[in-house]
């Protein structure tokens, strides 16, 4: 018995003393934090009164529905499925810059000359702070002037008002989102995971007579796996949390339709003075958030390709 | 890695790249180019597209360049100092984060211990609450800390979030354990592995983790305004914002300053860059 | 097997993060109190931009100079500084004095933010002497309950900015039946579109029109309260339990104003073949004004600084605005109040006293910080009405301070104001009916003013 005692108390102070340095901070300045954020979501809060004990009132607020005058079921807060919606609608440039970065890492990993600066370039939209790219996209998708509908004249279409039409607005902003993110951080990822795939894979596969899209298909697809993972992860975590280009360029509008979530979260919390409600709502979005992540894990457990 | 097409598929895709760039770079030649025009020029409309990237005058049309709008932000604002600020926070934030995270990381992909996996659970589950929520907490803490207005205000929280953690532990993972178990055997210490052999054979993501950090520190903006009271404090985000008040708005000074400012990211990153694909690298992100 | 070596790697690891804890905890301490030789000291937050920088500047030592027993504790707050003060309160950490727009004031009102000044200004001898030099209106923005919980020292005014050159390059083709005149407290609503219309026009020959005779900025309350009333209405009931946009003065008034770009084309419009960008954060109108595209807007006097310093391509001035069936123009004031929790309310009034003295408004008159309070200011022509400074016919803004009218006060403002700005936008856009958009609007407002009542 006592050997193994020691040797898991051994353990056990390893381990904790590897994560000491970390522990207390993240305690003190992370999760201290969240809980009490929890906490507060069962109150009603205005940040200037005493906090409010009203129970689950806040969730009901938010998710529940009731009858109206004319008879019709309402939900309780449209605005937050309206926000969700917007936010989900936004998020549709996932996909896309995924898509674009794999393609543009795929790109870059050919020893062209050249691809260093390249790498660079395409990365300043990621280091630019936001309020100059914010300035230049105002610009660019000036309805009058601006390049993208300079463009679209030239062949012969008068380009919409974007950030001025409901219809035009999301779009906007995935273009923008997507133009931002194909040469960054996701790219730098899948660079870092394409160096890591063998080469004799590939040899292998050629000496076989497999074409480059098998090669891509059976072998660099299949190993990205893990990658594609983290990334959609966080980007769907990022993708719910994000409304600092929609508070400056169009201020949620035209008629709510760039308000996203958090967004709104935002604004119940200090614009609205409803801290408890926005509380509700970040852990019901990070319930989402949750189970969406479990989703995705059960999933790629089936299609993660591990080397031991 | 893969056999290389033609020289005309090559010339081709690099064409693709290279005009590629040229759309990525368009919205910064244009910052440059309104950072160099006449404040009152920057509301002037241009008579066609290629107009806008050439500073006039805003009374006579004539082609004006107005250097001075690098020197006058640096006169208007104490930039040095913001960016003295800025560059300390960046700096230690980066450093303490990757640090504290890489042991963090090991500890939760490597050794057991009890309740590990729930302390990582509690870890992910941080990750996805937004900050506007935990900010009043978060700054009640700093407070009751006596920490208002200092380095430590603007430093330590944004160390210690699950971020690092999290990325790293998935990048350990993958890392093969012959080599560690055969360390053990010789008799080295968890910590010699850890400095020995994961460190080094994880160089691409600690580099990435130092990028991320660097730039996420660099650019924040609402969590500094809120822990710091005076002008010598400030970082360069929070800095920049004294250029615009409720009514005035000064554009070409700020894209100077934002130009001026992204040089040191800049730096870093070219730095950086090589080596996360000339490092030596294990197999991305398997398993979980 | 574990070697001895590994056990103290630990126990350094542990010990180490002990220490920097340790270390971080007695060193961290952020900026001592700084002796203030006896003084007693008064935390103000300031923001605001370069001028109100200067502004401070010179205000903050000549109000010490003249009360030598206080020292002023300035806070930088470049930006978002409603929420940072929100947050300071809500830790109770909060500034001793609060810079207020009577816009944002109610909200912070209605939750006891502030202490009442009635029994601070009874006492100042000094105030109550020159009390009447002040403008009345200035302080119904901060009364509830006949108590006053602020004090404004400068003030925001509405008229109608114009671009003067457009005017007179109109009037030298126009044939003398033609003519426009500037505009003026004489016209209504039906003559402002008239020389609106005239106006806008292509000037660049390219088939496009590039220059407007007006525009248009969203529908907060501060746009829509006037246009209102100049119909006839206010946005709510007396008792605020209702609002009013669903009556059919209310969706006449809203027409007219959607119809200025979608009907009778004089300004900017957000759909079309000719849309243009206006309204978002960093486009506003202004910038089309500043550009010289807009003959007339309709704003606050607060943009004149940004005005003189940035026009240089035509001459503008300001005229008096167009009346409906009523006069109505907007109304504003920049004020201080003492927060509740302050522990040195006494002297953080002289501070608010001395802001509203003739020496601390000359100031703010000299930095170009808003329009002053004191009517001998105002009225004197070597102060406000100095000609040289631009506009040259500030006594417009005089004109319209007397029927100005404030927006009005709601414990849950912003919330309302959003609401009915989402359903009101889809009018402005042209995509729903303007009369079912206000009904909207007016159902989503009674639902938020439910929780108004208290």
């Amino acid at each position: 018995m006592k050997p193994t005692t020691r040797r898991k108390v051994r353990r056990a102070l390893t381990g904790y003393s590897f994560l000491s340095l970390n522990i207390v901070g993240f305690m003190v300045f992370t999760a201290i934090p969240v809980v009490a954020s929890l906490v507060l979501a069962f109150f009603a809060y205005d940040n200037i009164t005493a906090p409010k004990f009203v129970g689950v009132g806040n969730f009901t607020s938010l998710l529940g529905w009731h009858v109206d005058q004319t008879g019709r079921v309402v939900m309780n807060d449209p605005k937050f499925w309206n926000c969700l919606y917007n936010t989900v609608f936004m998020m549709l440039g996932l996909p896309l810059t995924m898509v674009g970065s794999l393609a543009l890492a795929l790109a870059l990993n050919r020893k062209l000359p050249g691809t260093i600066t390249l790498r660079t370039v395409y990365y300043l939209p990621t280091i630019s702070p936001m309020i100059a790219v914010a300035l230049v996209w105002l610009w660019i998708l000036n309805p009058e002037y601006g390049l993208i509908n300079y463009l679209i004249s030239r062949l012969g279409v008068q380009g919409p008002n974007w950030l001025g039409d409901t219809a035009w607005a999301k779009p906007a902003f995935i273009l923008i989102g997507t133009w931002g993110g194909i040469g960054g951080f996701t790219m730098l990822l899948y660079l870092a995971a394409l160096q890591g795939i063998p080469g004799v894979y590939y040899e292998a596969a050629e000496i076989d007579g497999a074409s480059p899209w098998k090669r891509f298909r059976y072998i660099t697809w299949p190993l990205l796996g893990p990658v594609n993972f983290f990334i959609i992860v966080m980007g769907i975590i990022g993708g719910f949390q994000a409304f600092g280009m929609q508070y400056v360029m169009t201020s949620g509008g035209p008629a709510g339709s760039t308000t996203t979530i958090a967004y709104y979260i935002f604004n119940n919390a200090f614009s609205f003075f409803k801290m408890g409600y926005a509380s509700a709502m970040a852990w019901v979005l990070f319930f989402m958030i949750f189970v969406l992540t479990i989703l995705q894990w059960r999933f790629r457990r089936r299609y993660t390709f591990q080397y031991d | 890695m893969t056999r290389y097409e033609s020289s005309v598929g090559r010339v081709i895709l690099l064409l693709v790249l290279v005009a590629f760039a040229v759309t990525m770079m368009i919205p910064f030649l244009w910052s440059i180019a309104t950072s160099l025009k006449d404040p009152a020029a920057v509301y002037v409309q241009a008579s066609s597209f290629i107009q806008n990237f050439i500073p006039r005058d805003p009374k006579t049309r004539e082609v004006s360049i107005q250097w001075h709008n690098y020197v006058d932000v640096w006169r208007k604002l104490p930039l040095g100092r913001f960016y003295f600020v800025s560059l300390v926070v960046a700096v230690v934030t980066t450093f303490g984060r990757v640090f504290t995270s890489s042991l963090a990381a090991y500890a939760f992909a490597r050794l057991e211990f009890p309740g590990r996996d729930k302390l990582f659970l509690l870890y992910l589950a941080t990750l996805m609450i937004p900050g506007e929520v935990t900010m009043i907490p978060t700054f009640i803490i700093v407070g009751k800390l006596h920490w208002m207005n200092s380095y430590w205000a603007l430093i330590l929280p944004g160390m210690f979030t699950a971020f690092g953690t999290f990325m790293l532990r998935q990048f350990f993972l993958t890392l093969p354990k012959d080599l560690e178990d055969a360390a053990l055997i010789d008799g080295c210490s968890r910590l010699g592995i850890w400095w020995r052999i994961i460190l080094p054979l994880s160089v691409p993501a600690l580099v990435t983790l130092v990028i991320f950090t660097f730039l996420g520190s660099w650019n924040s903006f609402m969590w500094p305004l809120i822990v710091t009271d005076t002008t010598d404090m400030m970082t360069i985000p929070v800095g920049l914002a004294k250029l615009k008040g409720d009514y005035s708005q000064e554009i070409a000074l700020m894209l100077s300053a934002s130009i001026q400012v992204l040089i040191p990211v800049f730096i870093l990153f070219v730095a950086c860059q090589k080596r996360i694909t000339e490092g030596i690298v294990m197999s991305g992100f398997g398993g979980i | 097997m574990r070697t001895e070596t590994s056990w103290r790697k630990c126990l350094c690891l542990l010990a180490a993060s002990v220490l920097v804890l340790v270390v971080c905890l007695v060193t961290g301490c952020g900026s001592k109190e700084e002796d203030a030789g006896g003084r007693t000291i008064i935390t103000l937050p300031t923001t605001g931009g370069d001028r109100m920088e200067k502004m401070y500047a010179e205000m903050i030592p000549a109000f010490e100079k003249a009360h030598p027993d206080v020292k002023v504790k300035r806070m930088d707050v470049p930006g978002s500084y409603y929420i940072k003060l929100q947050i300071m309160i809500a830790a109770g950490s909060a500034p001793d004095l609060a810079p207020m727009m009577t816009m944002r004031l109610p909200m912070f009102l209605y939750r006891n933010a502030f202490l009442p000044l009635n029994d601070l200004m009874q006492a100042d001898n000094e105030f109550q002497a020159r009390k009447s030099d002040i403008y009345e209106k200035t302080w119904s923005g901060f009364e509830k309950d006949g108590k006053l919980y602020g004090l404004a020292y400068s003030q925001n005014l509405y008229a109608v900015y114009y671009n003067k050159t457009i005017f007179d390059t109109y009037n030298k083709t126009a044939p003398e039946g033609e003519k426009v005149e500037y505009p003026n407290s004489t016209w209504d609503l039906d003559k402002f579109v008239e020389v609106a219309k005239k106006l806008t026009l292509d000037t660049d020959g390219d088939g496009r029109i590039d220059q407007y005779g007006t525009i248009s900025s969203g529908t907060p309350f501060y746009v829509t309260c006037p246009i209102l009333r100049r119909f006839g209405l206010e946005l709510f009931n007396p008792e605020k339990t209702k609002c009013n946009l669903d009556r059919p003065e209310a969706i006449e008034a809203m027409q007219w104003y959607f119809d200025l770009p979608l009907k009778y084309h004089v300004a900017p419009s957000p759909v079309g073949p000719d849309a243009r960008s206006v309204g978002a954060v960093a486009g506003g109108p202004q910038e089309m004004f500043m550009a010289g595209r807009v003959a007339m807007w309709e704003a606050e006097s607060e943009w004149r600084f940004e005005f003189n310093k940035k026009i240089k391509s035509f001459e503008w001035d300001i005229g008096e605005p167009p009346h409906g069936r009523f006069k109505a123009a907007g109304f504003e004031c920049f004020g201080m109040s003492i927060t509740a929790s302050s522990k040195h309310p006494k002297e953080a009034w002289k501070f608010i006293g001395f802001l509203t003295s003739p020496e601390g408004q000359k100031i703010l008159l000299k930095h170009e910080i808003g329009i002053p309070v004191l009517k001998s200011l105002c009225q004197s022509p070597e102060y406000f009405l100095n000609p040289k400074d631009l506009p040259a016919h500030k006594e417009v803004y005089l004109k319209t301070l007397e029927y100005g009218e404030d927006i009005p006060s709601l414990r849950n403002f912003q919330e309302v104001e959003s609401a009915i700005s989402d359903q009101l936008d889809w009018a402005r856009i042209g995509k729903k009916p303007t009369e079912e958009c206000c009904k909207a609007a007016a159902r989503e407002a009674d639902k938020l003013l439910e929780e108004n009542k208290d």
